[in-house]
């Protein structure tokens, strides 16, 4: 009941966004992948009433409608997550998620890295990138099984180069900021004011997550 | 009072390899110094000695005052530094942002530090682009960027890495008639000869960390001999 619950406020979410729907859904189905990973263990937990079991070795694997539960529930809960997160990205700027952050006092140690790395992330693509070309450019072989240890060893000192770029990039980035009196802090040019929108929206999403978890705790009572 | 003034100065980076040694440099106010030299002649290093990011031995005074622990915070005001590469410099995610970084630094007000960065901005012609986030700009605009985020600090001397490198011919000739018009100091490392010829009106040749040569730009860019000799061309 709490994931029906979850699941109309989402749905709400995707409606109000005005994003195609089927772009949104697959976005977050590469979550799906992750998250069955994850969850493989919960489904090798049983408890009481058992569907099957195997023995594994020494070990017994046994699959009931508990791992089954705990299972489906923390795909339901990832794939929720990855279609929010995925509603959330594609509708606010990068710029402001790390402001409200900010606002929300989370620690500037965070706030920062996350506000670099996305800065970053294209520059350190693009650096891949020629690196990779450079490499395909002497490469006259195509890839084969046969050489896979000179292509791992190769594919290790490519990542060794990335790093070692991406160091010296760093070194000069804060070079860069000590050069304009960098000391510690990242003030914001324009911190996000709280405006009625913003209230009815967490009044909205409030009132949403408290029926879906009221919905929740009955299910749980029944 | 010389805008800048260093004495005796000497660097080794860690590890041992000597960058500067025993390098003496006076520039005027207003004046327009082209640092040259080949690859590893040590001029990055020696930008980098004017605002206290790298510190060796030696003096280097600013605007008559000595930079040392106490002063270099202040004096990173006046020395505006602009990176070789506009990545290093635009780590913000929007251009303002970026432009107004140095001036929050200098604990000005929000509004204050905004106006700044917009007069910056239009100072370079860049203030249509202040929303945007600096990995959408090309690279001259980049460039462009770079220089607004020191200018914003108001700076009395610019120390420019490189202005023109990668630049393609338009974005180039606009670096160059944005410079003239600037009417700070001027210290700029370049393997741009023609930018050197047509901005600067003094010229020391800097090879394997010493100033081999220092005087007009008219008088030491035609020595073909002395360009050759330190792996340069005259333009």
């Amino acid at each position: 009941m709490g994931f029906a619950g979850m699941l109309v406020l989402a749905v709400a979410g995707v409606v109000a966004s005005r994003l195609p729907s089927v772009t949104v859904i697959k976005r977050a189905a590469p979550a799906l992948f992750f998250a069955t990973t994850m969850a493989l263990s919960a489904l090798l937990q049983a408890r009481g009433q058992e569907y099957f079991a195997v023995h594994v070795l020494w070990l017994r694997v046994a699959v009931g409608p508990y791992g089954v539960s705990r299972f489906l529930d923390i795909l339901a809960r990832s794939w929720l997550c990855a279609l929010l997160i995925g509603v959330h990205v594609a509708v606010t700027p990068f710029s402001d998620t790390v402001a409200a952050l900010r606002a929300l006092r989370a620690p500037a140690l965070l706030t920062s890295v996350l506000a670099l790395v996305f800065r970053y992330l294209a520059v350190l693509l693009d650096e891949g990138r020629r690196i990779e070309r450079a490499r395909d450019a002497r490469t006259l072989q195509r890839p084969s099984l046969r050489r896979l240890p000179s292509q791992t060893r190769v594919a290790g000192s490519m990542l060794g180069s990335l790093f070692l770029r991406s160091y010296g990039r760093s070194e000069r980035v804060y070079q860069a900021m000590l050069a304009r009196g960098f000391a510690g802090d990242f003030p914001s040019l324009s911190p996000l004011r709280w405006t009625r929108r913003d209230s009815l929206m967490a009044a909205v999403w409030g009132l949403g997550l408290a029926v879906a978890g009221a919905l929740a705790a009955l299910g749980a009572g029944q | 009072m010389p805008a800048v003034r260093i004495a005796g100065l000497s660097y080794s980076y860690p590890g041992g390899r000597g960058a500067l040694h025993d390098v003496s440099l006076s520039v005027e106010p207003g004046e327009r110094v082209a640092l040259v030299g080949p690859n590893g002649a040590g001029k990055s290093t020696l930008l980098l000695h004017l605002n206290g990011i790298l510190r060796g031995q030696g003096s280097v005074l600013i605007e008559g005052v000595a930079l040392d622990a106490k002063t270099v915070r202040a004096l990173r005001a006046r020395v505006g530094l602009v990176f070789q590469d506009p990545d290093d410099q635009l780590f913000s995610l929007s251009v303002l942002e970026d432009v107004a970084f140095g001036p929050l630094q200098q604990r000005l007000g929000r509004q204050e530090a905004q106006a700044r960065a917009m007069a910056a901005l239009a100072e370079v012609g860049m203030a249509e682009a202040a929303a945007r986030p600096p990995q959408q700009l090309s690279l001259g605009e980049r460039k462009r960027a770079a220089i607004a985020t020191v200018l914003a600090m108001r700076p009395s001397i610019l120390a420019l890495d490189e202005p023109s490198a990668g630049l393609d011919p338009r974005s180039r000739r606009r670096l160059i008639g944005l410079l003239h018009t600037m009417p700070q100091t001027l210290i700029v490392a370049s393997h741009d000869m023609r930018l050197v010829w047509d901005l600067c009106s003094r010229t020391a040749i800097m090879d394997e960390g010493h100033i081999i040569a220092d005087g007009p730009t008219r008088a030491l860019l035609p020595d073909s001999a002395l360009m050759e000799k330190h792996g340069l061309e005259s333009p």
